[in-house]
């Protein structure tokens, strides 16, 4: 059970004749977890503005050029093209302008709020299964921390996010953060229950026939040459990806900062750094929920239900693995981004009908459904 | 290294509980709750209770604590009446509590004995998933009805109480 001697990371530099030392070792690992899912969060920001463009029929970010890099024959213009540079212009905007707190604010609050928009997404990060690692004593996952309860531990500790924009809006002591941070928890309270009952059937489905059913890896693991939960219940998958939307915030669900009727919501008073914190940990949470659901429901890192990267061709089928799974968050973070640029956002009362009226029952309904078939 | 994060730990639980009674506002309070249930999650994670850790915090600290800040939030904040004498009182009542209890029954205290069966109890996470199922829907089962029907008695007494009403044209409809 316990979390386990973290057999993953560190098993992929042992046989690469690296010796371990320890914790300066897995804190390495978790950094590297960590800038996986920050890197995805970067690129989607990027890539927010570029779908959106290229949907309204513009080209986005083009013209930034950092001046030497942009003098890189083939790599600036391509940098330049794709608005990668503005993308670190406007990161280092955030840096480097003023930060000011404003007089009215319950100061503590304030400042902890965007610290903690951001640090429970860098904890599931390093909990997501990136791939599998053939080692000579069989799998073992690509991730930072490997525990046996891993998808509990993820529901668990990223549901503690909303606490940040309860805190933004509470603290910031004016009235648009205050309605967007109460919309956010009533939002959250709503939605988090349908998550937790759209995951109940593939831990019950599988719970017969592996170890650790709550464990993200194992449910990866199960979906490998077999089908994918996405097929065998597309209900539940539906749910959890409804149910993402709300969660994160994104734009048929995003209550809480509804521009057009909240200025930007919770985080209106916040300005320079502490606003980018807030903006990085909402991108992060996108990139790691897609995690989750590409593990729970999209076949995790295999290629195509019913084929797997063969076990035989060893740290090549890992790589490929990885990668596969990269390739798969990316689909799904431009799925997100599709969809928030076709369709309008809900009105509120519309979104408390779907969370109690249709979301809630049809995920009881599902779960029951799938009860009854796997006690068969 | 273990001894240094049970201290830390305990420093969370004790100090979020304590901040709980003394903390001015009652965001504050909410948020010394889930600083509180954090440490307390952490020390049962030490104790190799993951299941229950993890539950805790999903449960408490991800939904019921929501709604608490989510109700304190809709009530606004008041300035409550209690002075600092007062909840100091309170604090010394319930220290003199615990060291009561501690005094009558010394095995809460030294749980030489609990932790001497904690290992065997939760070897494995999906036998401690399975030993909570069974304890709670057969030996605890009673417990568990009634707290299920009182739940669901103050549910029905909130929806009540927060009704207008009907008919008699109180004050509550002209509001």
């Amino acid at each position: 059970m316990n979390i386990q001697n973290f057999p993953t990371f560190e098993a992929v530099f042992a046989s690469a004749g690296v010796s371990a030392c320890g914790v300066l070792l897995q804190i390495l690992f978790a950094l590297l977890a960590i800038i996986l899912i920050m890197t995805f969060a970067g690129l989607s920001v990027v890539a927010e503005r570029k779908v959106c463009a290229y949907m309204q029929g513009r080209y986005g970010p083009n013209r930034t050029a950092i001046p030497l890099v942009a003098a890189i024959p083939l790599v600036g213009n391509f940098l330049k093209k794709n608005g990668l540079m503005q993308l670190a212009a406007d990161g280092l905007k955030f840096l480097f302008k003023e930060d000011p707190i404003p007089a009215h604010v319950r100061r503590l609050w304030y400042v902890a709020a965007p610290v903690m928009a951001l640090a429970p997404v860098l904890v599931v990060a390093g909990l997501v299964p990136f791939g599998v690692w053939w080692g000579a004593d069989g799998a073992a996952p690509v991730a930072a921390c490997d525990i046996d309860l891993s998808l509990l531990a993820a529901l668990a500790v990223s549901s503690l996010g909303v606490f940040a924009s309860c805190m933004a809006g509470w603290s910031s002591n004016s009235k648009f953060p205050y309605l967007g941070a109460m919309r956010a928890s009533a939002q959250v309270i709503s939605f988090e229950l349908c998550m937790g009952l759209s995951v109940l059937p593939v831990v019950l489905w599988i719970s017969g026939s592996v170890q650790n059913p709550l464990s993200l890896f194992e449910i990866g693991m199960y979906q490998s040459g077999g089908w994918w939960f996405c097929l065998t219940q597309p209900v539940g998958a539906m749910i959890f990806l409804i149910c993402l939307f709300a969660e994160t915030n994104r734009l048929p669900f995003d209550m809480a900062e509804s521009e057009t009727d909240l200025v930007s919501g919770y985080h209106t008073e916040y300005g320079s750094f502490k606003f980018g914190l807030f903006f990085v940990g909402e991108y992060g949470h996108m990139a790691a929920g897609s995690a989750l659901f590409v593990v729970l429901f999209l076949g995790g890192w295999n290629p195509l239900p019913g084929c797997e990267w063969p076990a035989a061709w060893g740290w090549v089928s890992s790589l490929l693995s990885v990668a596969t799974f990269i390739v798969k968050i990316a689909a799904m973070l431009f799925f997100m981004i599709w969809v928030r640029w076709s369709l309008p956002r809900f009105r509120y009362d519309q979104v408390m009908r779907i969370g109690w009226k249709a979301t809630l029952p049809l995920a009881l309904a599902n779960a029951v459904f799938y009860m009854c078939l796997a006690s068969i | 290294m273990e001894t240094a994060i049970y201290y830390v730990l305990c420093a969370m639980t004790l100090g979020g509980a304590l901040g709980v009674i003394l903390a001015r506002g009652y965001v504050n309070a909410a948020m010394s709750m889930l600083l509180s249930m954090l440490g307390a999650a952490g020390m049962m994670v030490m104790m190799g209770a993951y299941f229950v850790a993890f539950i805790m915090v999903s449960v408490y600290a991800g939904a019921v604590l929501v709604l608490f800040v989510f109700v304190v939030m809709l009530m606004g904040e008041e300035k409550d009446g209690a002075g600092l004498g007062k909840k100091l009182a309170l604090v010394g009542l319930w220290a003199l509590l615990g060291a009561f209890i501690g005094w009558a029954s010394p095995e809460f205290l030294g749980d030489a004995a609990l932790r001497a069966e904690a290992p065997a109890e939760a070897s494995s996470v999906l036998a401690s998933a399975k030993n909570y199922g069974l304890a709670l829907f057969s030996e605890y089962m009673l417990p568990f009805q009634i707290c299920g029907a009182l739940l669901l008695a103050a549910m029905l007494g909130v929806i009540a109480v927060a009704k207008p009403p009907r008919g008699g044209g109180g004050q509550s409809e002209k509001i």
